[in-house]
């Protein structure tokens, strides 16, 4: 099976303004993802890990290299690449339905037919009874709902995902990660999913990836063998210890200096 | 006049913050404390430095007062004018604030939108402000002559500023991620401008208006130094001719009162807009 998404020699340069100073945060990096496929990105921080699904989004253009989708070269952003932030980005002057209704939305779907299906992903995503509310009047946790149930109402073939859970306080944290396991049973599409939690990443994907420091390449691609539907009780099994080192160990590697 | 502070980052007050200060009785007492010692010191010590030209005693402001707003119009100068003036200038208060914010934010709004736009209008505006707007009252009055043009020219050229800027701040600020979720979501860079940029920049451009309004008021008094026959500035710099104390001390009361009443509207709408907001 030929990938949905491939990262072909991508690099990225960032240029600071006034020191003139370039930073390399990713480095011909080659990598292929399967339709389907749930695949989590882990590395040490700046290396490029935001970097790879921006340019992935169509958001942010690699300095060199391409990224294709579904075999065409990905040149900006469309709806069918969803994002998730780690801030959430959800949009304050809208309700929780509203702002789930703006995929749809400024698509041309019918106002009727995308507040139907903005309710069924926001109760899919467990926030049936806070249609109305404001973002202010939420938590920090169900405001990442909203902007997963956001993403999700465009139905994406490929939903990234940027430390979507990064800025929430641990429990909420393994709350969201359960939430995410269960919509993964209903939503079959290719989710890249980006962390630097090794547990949240092996609990999560098909497939981890770990990324060196910068400038980010691929030191290490496991597939995480671990049956679904998953809970975090995975976290004890053999399988998952296994992964847990070999991806440490990685990280580790990944983290020295090399001239 | 209007307090100027931008109302999302209010600041609890110290005795909020640090838990003291008593019952909410015991902090409007105390904040009465200066006002009182202040009229005290009016009723009793000022007689021996001023002379009752000067500074007229508080009774006396205050019958002043009582009959320039509750006075019969009988055609007795500053009895029951207060009406009149303070229609004059609120026409022309109006009317300079809303040339100012009709030019103010869509200028603000190109400016922040459009590097061409921000390229041709951002130094002259840089240019223009830097010039005190006292300093366009000679013009003014060669361009308009005395009375209510001139005023409203000079509003409008007052309030435009903060509003312009206020705008232009408010569009350059935007949380960049929101832009990039809503290109994400399939939203066309016109799409995004429209359903996203704009309502973004929403609050910065009433805080604009806010200042504006305040600004506006403080014009109001300066273009009517100009020499009109009626408004509160007008009366306020012929009470010195008519040898009227009373009168200059009563509308700067009045004048400083109605600045923070015109301000309540426009906080409510404020308040009102911030509530739906992450800050």
């Amino acid at each position: 099976m030929s990938d949905l998404v491939r990262f072909d020699g991508v690099s990225k340069e960032f240029t600071d303004a006034r020191s003139k100073n370039v930073t390399k945060a990713l480095d011909r990096l080659d990598l292929g993802i399967a339709e389907s496929q749930f695949v989590c990105v882990v590395g040490p921080s700046g290396c490029g890990k935001s970097t790879l699904l921006s340019a992935a989004a169509g958001i942010e253009p690699p300095t060199t290299g391409k990224v294709w989708f579904d075999g065409e070269a990905v040149t900006g952003p469309h709806h069918s690449r969803g994002m998730v932030f780690q801030d959430g980005a959800v949009f304050p002057w809208l309700t929780a339905l509203e702002n789930v209704c703006y995929g749809p939305t400024v698509r041309g779907m019918g106002k009727k037919e995308a507040t139907a299906k903005a309710r069924e992903v926001l109760a899919a995503v467990g926030l049936s009874g806070f249609e109305s509310h404001y973002p202010r009047q939420l938590s920090g946790g169900m405001r990442q709902r909203v902007a997963i149930a956001r993403s999700l109402a465009n139905e994406p073939r490929l939903l990234l995902m940027d430390e979507p859970f990064g800025a929430l306080d641990a429990q909420t944290r393994l709350t969201l990660q359960d939430l995410l396991l269960r919509v993964r049973e209903s939503y079959r599409g290719t989710v890249l999913f980006v962390t630097h939690d090794v547990d949240e990443a092996i609990l999560l994907g098909d497939r981890v990836v770990v990324l060196s420091r910068r400038p980010g390449r691929v030191v290490l691609d496991l597939i995480v063998d671990l049956p679904r539907p998953r809970t975090s009780e995975v976290e004890m099994e053999e399988t998952f210890l296994t992964i847990k080192r070999q991806v440490r160990e990685a990280l580790r590697g990944g983290t020295e200096v090399t001239a | 006049m209007a307090a100027l502070d931008p109302p999302q980052r209010q600041p609890r007050s110290a005795a909020v913050r640090w838990g003291i200060g008593g019952s909410r009785f015991t902090r409007i007492a105390v904040g009465a404390v200066l006002p009182l010692i202040i009229l005290l010191l009016w009723q009793f010590w000022a007689p021996h430095v001023f002379t009752s030209f000067q500074l007229p005693s508080p009774a006396k402001v205050v019958e002043g007062a009582n009959t320039y707003i509750f006075g019969p119009r009988n055609g007795v100068q500053y009895s029951g004018t207060f009406v009149t003036d303070l229609w004059a200038s609120l026409q022309r208060v109006i009317g300079g604030f809303l040339v100012g914010a009709l030019v103010g934010v869509p200028v603000g709004l190109a400016v922040g939108f459009s590097r061409m736009a921000a390229a041709l209008l951002e130094p002259m505006i840089g240019l223009l402000r830097s010039v005190p707007g006292i300093c366009w009252l000679p013009l003014a009055l060669i361009w308009f002559g005395f009375g209510t043009p001139s005023a409203v020219f000079l509003i409008s050229l007052g309030s435009f500023f903060p509003i312009a800027l206020s705008t232009i701040q408010g569009v350059r600020f935007i949380e960049p991620n929101l832009i990039r979720a809503a290109r994400t979501l399939g939203a066309s860079t016109l799409q995004a401008v429209r359903t996203v940029a704009l309502p973004a920049s929403i609050p910065s451009v009433l805080n604009g208006l806010r200042l504006g309004l305040a600004y506006s008021w403080i014009y109001m008094i300066l273009g009517e130094f100009t020499g009109v026959n009626e408004g509160l500035g007008a009366s306020l710099l012929l009470a010195r001719e008519s040898l009227r104390p009373d009168i200059i001390i009563s509308l700067m009361v009045l004048i400083g009162l109605l600045g923070v009443l015109s301000d309540a509207p426009v906080q409510w709408l404020l308040r009102r807009v911030f509530r739906t907001d992450v800050r």
